[in-house]
């Protein structure tokens, strides 16, 4: 399934969600992430990356139960060509649908967990040329939030996104190329709608 | 009309390189010197090419046991691979000066890249051969006396090296001497008689296989006994 046919029916699944009466308690959280690539993979040792943006948007399901789509973009430039060949940079773009749990400690403050899947894109730069390679990341993730007020309030948390990619490549590679994981903490300003 | 359109739809889409999605190669080979012996640190380039754009798709170094291991995207619409292998580094710096052998081409054809499609995506180049020049050393001594001597040998490791020439030219002394050696053992020696303070310019042009290092030392002969080291 290519990524644009994921995102078509991301968007109808987001369409149809503004149409139910619970988008009335949307949260929107409007962050920055610090990802942290880690095992030994094409992405841990090829490249350095760099601050990213986070945007997700949570809705009620049942009691403390909620879903959420959330979209993750960030960029990195490769430092080591000889482990991804000679590419300049590349975006590495997630977008999942996770099922969340949220326990409310006091009026103020809140931590939730969360469970998610979705596609995930590298777009790749080389020059003027551009290419990808893409597949289905694995998201698990937990953070805290302080309410300021009942509309405003500050998330801080952490997810590990593991990215299982449709790279065809050499048996010895495959791990290598095929699977990477990141860990993202993350900073986001939540407004509740 | 319609041949003439799809002729400048490929012109104008023929023109950059185009790389497959999620697909890479690796390119392999077994580098080794003249001696039959791997070398180690000789820049590998994989370089993908078509009428009007070029690119570096993959580059490496050779590992202790020479093997090379290239990692390469995977271009679509190249009509030429190239795959280098030298002593050159990216800022065109002496990479290793054990290593001689200047940009040795091992051009891919469109069988190998069907090949690297069947074969688990993965060319093997088989073995490649670089020239490497052994290192050596030039050493000079001035005895002095009557008349004064000028004692010189190279000594060099491995013992396979040739001397095409070395010139030496008194500025005060009208003769050229010129040595013409071949097939040197570990050690070569000579002698000549040089006047005092006499600069003296030595040309060398050395040779290993294809591969020729030549250059020019002005030294400035003195009065005492002197020795001259000059390491290659």
């Amino acid at each position: 399934m290519s990524f644009s046919f994921k995102l078509l029916l991301m968007s109808i699944f987001f369409v149809l969600l503004l149409n139910t009466p619970c988008f009335s308690q949307v949260e929107l959280r409007l962050g920055t992430v610090y990802p942290v690539r880690v095992g030994t993979n094409f992405l841990n040792e090829g490249y350095q990356s760099n601050f990213g943006a986070s945007t997700e948007l949570n809705f009620p399901i049942y009691k403390n139960w909620f879903g959420q789509i959330a979209y993750c973009l960030f960029h990195a430039r490769v430092n080591n060509p000889e482990s991804v060949g000679f590419i300049a940079k590349t975006g590495v773009t997630h977008v999942h649908v996770a099922l969340g749990y949220r326990l409310i400690l006091s009026p103020r403050y809140e931590v939730d967990t969360k469970l998610g899947v979705g596609p995930a894109i590298y777009r790749h730069f080389q020059d003027d040329d551009r290419f990808y390679d893409d597949g289905t990341s694995l998201t698990i993730g937990a953070g805290l939030l302080y309410r300021i007020n009942t509309d405003l309030g500050i998330y801080a948390g952490l997810e590990y996104l593991r990215d299982f990619l449709n790279t065809e490549v050499n048996a010895q590679d495959r791990d290598f190329f095929r699977h990477t994981s990141i860990i993202n903490p993350k900073l986001a300003l939540s407004v509740k709608f | 009309m319609q041949r003439m359109t799809i002729l400048c739809l490929l012109v104008l889409t023929g023109c950059d390189l185009i790389y497959e999605n999620n697909q890479r190669w690796l390119v392999t080979s077994l580098v080794s010197d003249q001696y039959h012996q791997p070398v180690a640190n000789v820049p590998v380039t994989v370089i993908a090419a078509n009428y009007s754009d070029r690119d570096i798709i993959g580059l490496n170094v050779t590992e202790t046991n020479g093997m090379a291991k290239v990692r390469t995207i995977a271009p679509s619409n190249a009509s030429e691979y190239i795959v280098e292998f030298n002593m050159l580094d990216q800022q065109g710096q002496r990479f290793d000066t054990t290593v001689s052998s200047l940009r040795m081409v091992a051009p891919l054809v469109d069988e190998d890249i069907g090949s690297i499609l069947k074969n688990d995506f993965i060319l093997d180049l088989g073995g490649i051969k670089v020239n490497q020049l052994a290192s050596f050393v030039f050493r000079i001594e001035n005895s002095s006396g009557r008349p004064d001597t000028l004692n010189w040998e190279i000594a060099a490791q491995p013992l396979h090296i040739e001397i095409d020439s070395v010139d030496f030219r008194p500025t005060t002394n009208v003769s050229v001497i010129k040595g013409q050696f071949l097939s040197v053992d570990n050690v070569q020696s000579n002698s000549l008689m040089v006047v005092d303070n006499d600069t003296l310019s030595i040309r060398y042009q050395f040779r290993n296989g294809s591969i020729t290092s030549a250059g020019q030392q002005n030294i400035i002969m003195d009065s005492e006994d002197q020795t001259y080291v000059f390491q290659f």
